[in-house]
């Protein structure tokens, strides 16, 4: 079937079959190294990817229910400002990513400051309820999410927090 | 997304094939045959008669088939390999094949087992034990089992063979790359200079890919030796739980005879570990189950046996704490029982037993630094308010027996303390080569390149290695450098395991730069200094006898966990975990604190939730995809102190955890359901069981 | 490949929807996708041959509200749900809240979690207590039943030849005491997991109603035990609590839990929601 999306702000079109996962098309196809197979059951957030402004594990998603919808990645959320302030917190806080996880969490946070701008602990921590990785420290992790949620608002608002 | 960062899947070459394994069904027989589907052009199936060089993976004195021959082990043993262009086709291939087989009774117990399961007994007897049991005032007897666990690193298992002129290269994540060039090297019938291994990403890996990967390599290598094309085989997670090594499901028997005030005078112990179908590693972990029997105490007459039992099973492998951790939750375990027996305190009776400096390990040698054990255990009992706790622990368990409606009371609490060591390096090294090097070289433009084999999990690692030249040679961070880690480039530093990266290559590089910065304004740069590291003779470890000393270096911990049982489920929840350590040179509190901290999160997984069950001698697919690892959101408060340590020399901490956190775990359960319990994971049916019969 | 490709159709209304149904009897409905594909783990995503995306029928996501109900579309997603806030009812909420992962809530519909053929998910035992009714709709027929109806103890819900949920209907009642828990350490269906709901309100000091479903690999609810203690005056007396527990004690069989552990766990939520009203 031919696909056509919007991926990362470009109009592409594949042709695949209808159940090919939208994980596999990023990877084989676009070269988009940064969403990971993992679990491929939607559990270990390592496929994570924006899909129509939302967070979806792209290892569930078939290639048919993409069509004529947007797709964020990793690489292309990297470009925005979004991804800087996340960055830049996490830097600041030192949370270390095996790599493996790393668009897992940093989308994970998008989502998460998106909705909810300046998140209590509980909130941050919820957000990684579909983060599984053995190299995540909750404590640094929690500090990193807030320092990202401090630099947005400095960002946005040019005010200290 | 840094571009350096890549991982295996990632990668791929121009017309490369991928290949996927054709696993036996049967978990003991013979192979009769395959049947497969016809093949497509350009697909095909490589079994084992079509393995170039030695159809054998050698580890540490043990060895095992690549693909299986005509003697099927266990379920899942790669049988043949199929290859071809498309990765979906293939795999579907592999699936469309048919095993033919004439099955044996396959054996899956490991506790009770027969003289031809045994692959590797270890007996130790130190002292008279047999006389000191006939005069004991108590004999206390107990049976502590430890679980099966998932690694669940980052990236599942797989490889990459591309040809690069006359050389093979493999791309793959593996801790041992030395061990992954002669292993394909061997397997193809090429030097092993004709092979090069370019180490991939690897995260935090636990010590699951020490060494099959280089078994996963061979698979890349013969199937691209074969097809004359590039291939890459990549697992699913599926797949990769299901067959890849686990850590193994071990059983110790204690029996100690207790002096009257509950003086240790002696111990007996009986330890057995399923090391499945085959496992490189039966002696390291017996040795380490033996020598961890007695744990950190003093105990003048031992009798200790280990048994490695072979079952028709997937082969276990390490994982981090990796026999020491086992043994460490039993003897604690048993510590408390023997206190519980003779009415005394926990506390006490560990600080009374541990050892000191100049104490001895059984009958080896001194134990030359100083041993914290009563600053460690004072330090987590402070922090946790652990005396006053267990105290009223204890008056609410004794009010609660007999009583209606117990779960309308209060919580059903208990806190629970535990003491360990880490050790670094292996026990003994068989017959590995025990020659391992690293290499420097100070350039002309005054920045260092460091060359080791040496593969790190963390960034931590690196960054030590870098500060330790930087500070011995008066250069800036950034001056220094490590070199890829491919095996054209670097010398062999050996397997990086059990806390080896920061002992042994830390000291290698120390030695290097030592020798450096005599040479270095007399000689003319570039200068280029190896060193190299084989462990001596008469200070290694006899694990039959005893003697010597296990370790060079010693770090310790003393733990508290606190748990509240849910009385409607009967789970137990941790409300808080105490850490104290003494780790020596700690480059970086805070990345410490953040590492021992995951450890401690992954150890109290190993005790209560995550559970690797096989059933029928295989994983269940969806029981290992639904694997119970915890979420941030569910991670108790961890707090952890650093002793004042004057010793400036880097120690391994990463075991730590599993060696403390279990037994204090289920020390603090035990106390809440007013049972002892002596298993991990914990059953919830057990402790629901101890709360009705209370 | 020499497979048969899927066949997509993807509606954007009803009728549409019922002619490619009528034209293809065998075709597999398709919201999240999440129970299609849930536990696949290989390599190889296997779709049914035929399915019917609902994705475009705008009908079936939306959100009404009168004073009395609440009307939720059956592919409104978990997450889209849980944004509704204060207004969701307690237990269904929470039951939401807890569910699976935020990317897969992102995913998962209520439609796609009500009508699960193997077992009974998530928001089964809270739409249970709640007494929800569902919109079951057929190219020629309409017809509402109560949750607890929909779905027998085992097995899958009772829909009818080419029948589709298109509304689940939430009475907006006001509940003075909700108890919720889920159970299983893993938040993904196994034998261990199921939701357990219990509500209550009371009118002058009246039990005036008392709802308890449990739900997992098997429904387990019986109006007749709730009815009991409807009418006593609050507090609860420790005896007529004891008299609950103890009727659900006889009331269940063993056959009905897939583990006594389980059935261990579920009496002793009982008796937690139930000495609740003691205090």
């Amino acid at each position: 079937m031919t696909v056509g999306f919007i991926l990362n702000g470009e109009d592409v079109v594949v042709q695949a079959g209808a159940d090919r996962r939208l994980l596999d098309i990023l990877r084989d196809t676009f070269k988009l190294f940064g969403s990971k197979a993992s679990c491929r059951v939607g559990r270990c957030g390592s496929c994570s990817v924006i899909l129509n402004g939302k967070l979806v594990p792209s290892c569930l998603i078939p290639a048919f229910s993409v069509r004529g919808g947007e797709v964020i990645t990793i690489e292309g959320f990297m470009q925005t400002d979004e991804y800087l302030d996340i960055a830049a917190g996490f830097a600041r806080s030192g949370v270390e990513m095996c790599g493996f996880c790393e668009s897992a969490k940093i989308l994970a946070t998008e989502a998460l400051l998106d909705k909810s701008p300046r998140p209590t602990r509980e909130e941050i921590l919820s957000a990684f309820d579909g983060v599984l990785c053995r190299c995540t420290d909750p404590r640094t992790l929690a500090e990193g999410v807030a320092a990202a949620s401090d630099a947005r608002q400095r960002r946005l608002y040019g005010r200290a927090p | 997304m840094n571009e350096d960062r890549r991982f295996l899947e990632d990668l791929s070459e121009p017309l490369m094939l991928h290949a996927a394994l054709v696993r036996s069904p049967c978990a003991h027989g013979e192979l009769l045959g395959i049947d497969a589907p016809r093949l497509p052009h350009s697909y095909a199936l490589i079994k084992a008669g079509d393995i170039p060089g030695k159809n054998r993976l050698d580890a540490f004195g043990r060895a095992m088939p690549v693909l299986a021959d005509d003697e099927l082990s266990y379920k899942g043993e790669a049988i043949a390999i199929a290859v071809g262009p498309d990765r979906f086709a293939v795999e579907k291939l592999a699936g469309d094949c048919v095993v033919r087989f004439r099955e044996d009774t396959p054996v899956f117990a490991y506790e009770k087992f027969s003289s031809d399961q045994l692959e590797a007994k270890r007996t130790a007897v130190v002292g008279d034990p047999d006389a000191a049991f006939e005069s004991a005032a108590h004999i206390v007897e107990g049976v502590y089992r430890t679980g099966r666990q998932e690694h669940w690193y980052a990236e599942p298992h797989g490889a990459l063979a591309r040809f690069a002129y006359d050389k093979l290269e493999i791309s793959v994540a593996t801790q041992w790359p030395f061990h992954v060039r002669r292993t394909v090297a061997s397997v193809l019938g090429v030097k092993p200079e004709d092979v090069v291994v370019l180490p991939c990403e690897i995260g935090t890996h636990l010590d699951g890919k020490l060494w099959y990967p280089s078994l996963v390599a061979a698979f890349a290598a013969v199937a691209a030796v074969v097809s004359k094309r590039p291939v890459r085989i990549l697992f699913t997670r599926g797949e990769d739980a299901r067959f890849s090594p686990k850590r193994p499901a071990v059983t110790i028997r204690h029996r100690a005879a207790v002096g009257p005030m509950g003086e240790l005078i002696a111990l007996e112990s009986r330890a057995v570990v399923d090391i499945g179908a085959a496992s490189p590693f039966a002696e390291e972990i017996i040795d380490r189950l033996c020598l961890g029997s007695f744990g950190a105490y003093r105990c003048p007459h031992i009798r200790v046996e280990g048994f490695a039992v072979r079952t028709n099973t997937p082969p276990a492998g390490p994982f981090a704490g990796f026999g020491l951790a086992q043994a460490f939750f039993a003897i604690e375990r048993h510590a408390d029982r023997i206190a519980e027996t003779v009415g005394a305190d926990p506390v006490e009776w560990r600080q009374s037993h541990a050892l000191g400096k100049s104490d001895r390990l059984a009958s080896g040698a001194l134990l030359k630094e100083n041993v914290p054990s009563a600053e460690l255990m004072d330090s987590v009992i402070t922090m946790s308010d652990y005396r006053r706790k267990w105290s009223s622990y204890e008056l609410m368990r004794h009010s609660r027996a007999g009583k209606e409606g117990r779960r309308k009371d209060g919580p059903l609490r208990g806190i629970g303390i535990s003491f360990a060591y880490q050790g670094n390096g292996f026990l003994s090294t068989g017959t590995e080569s025990g020659s391992y090097s690293v290499e420097t070289t100070l350039e002309k433009d005054g920045t260092l390149e460091i060359r080791t084999s040496a593969v790190c999990g963390s960034r931590e690692t690196a960054a030590l290695w870098r500060r330790t030249a930087s500070e011995l040679l008066a250069l800036d961070d950034e001056a220094v450098r490590l070199a890829p880690n491919r095996t054209d480039a670097v010398p062999d530093s050996g397997p990086s395991s059990l806390s080896r990266n920061v002992t042994v290559v830390t000291k290698l590089i120390e030695r290097c730069c030592a020798a450096i910065r005599k040479q270095r304004f007399r000689d003319p740069l570039p200068i280029t200094v190896k060193r190299s590291y084989r462990s001596p003779k008469s200070a290694e470890w006899d694990g039959i006898r005893m003697e010597g000393l296990p370790f060079s270096l010693f770090s310790w911990a003393a733990a508290v966990v606190e748990v509240e049982i849910d009385p409607v489920d009967y789970e137990p929840k941790v409300r808080g975990v105490w850490l104290s350590v003494d780790g020596g040179r700690i480059l970086s509190d805070r990345k410490a604190r953040s590492s021992l901290t995951t450890g401690v999160l992954h150890s109290i997984g190993w005790a209560t939730r995550e559970r690797a069950v096989l059933s029928d001698g295989a994983y269940d697919l969806q029981e290992m995809l639904s694997y119970d690892l915890a979420v941030p959101s569910e991670a108790p408060p961890v707090r952890i102190d650093f002793t004042w340590n004057d010793s400036s020399v880097p120690k391994g901490i990463g075991e730590l955890p599993f060696s403390c956190v279990p037994a204090a775990l289920v020390q603090a359960v035990s106390q809440a359901a007013g049972r002892g319990l002596g298993e991990i994971p914990i059953d919830a049916a057990a402790i629901r069981d101890a709360l009705e019969e209370e | 490949m020499d497979e048969l490709h899927n066949q997509v159709f993807s509606p954007g209304s009803l009728p549409e929807l019922f002619s490619s149904w009528s034209r293809f009897p065998d075709a597999v409905l398709f919201s999240g996708g999440t129970e299609l594909v849930r536990g696949q783990g290989g390599l190889v995503f296997r779709l049914p041959r035929n399915l019917i995306a609902l994705g475009r029928i705008e009908e079936l996501r939306r959100f009404s509200r009168t004073e009395r109900f609440l009307d939720i579309g059956a592919t409104a997603t978990l997450s889209e749900i849980l944004a509704l806030g204060k207004i969701l009812p307690e237990a269904l909420r929470r039951a939401i809240a807890e569910t699976a992962n935020p990317q897969v809530r992102n995913l998962a519909t209520i439609g796609g979690n009500i009508c699960c053929p193997s077992r009974r998910m998530d928001t089964f035992a809270p739409l249970v207590a709640l007494d929800a009714r569902l919109e079951l709709r057929t190219a020629v027929s309409s017809r509402w039943i109560s949750a607890s109806r929909f779905a027998p103890a085992f097995g899958p819900p009772l829909l009818g030849a080419n029948e589709l949920l298109t509304r689940i209907r939430l009475p907006l009642e006001t509940w003075d005491y909700c108890v919720h828990r889920r159970l299983g350490t893993s938040r993904w269906p196994d034998d261990e997991g199921a939701v357990f709901s219990f509500i209550a309100r009371a009118q002058k000091g009246i039990l005036s109603d008392v709802r308890m479903a449990f739900a997992g690999k098997t429904l387990v609810r019986d109006r007749e035990i709730d009815n009991a203690i409807i009418g006593k005056s609050l507090p609860l007396e420790a005896r007529m609590a004891t008299a609950f527990v103890d009727r659900w004690r006889t009331a269940v069989a063993e056959a009905q839990f897939p583990s006594g552990l389980l059935k261990d766990r579920f009496l002793n939520l009982v008796e937690q929601a139930v000495f609740g009203l003691c205090d």
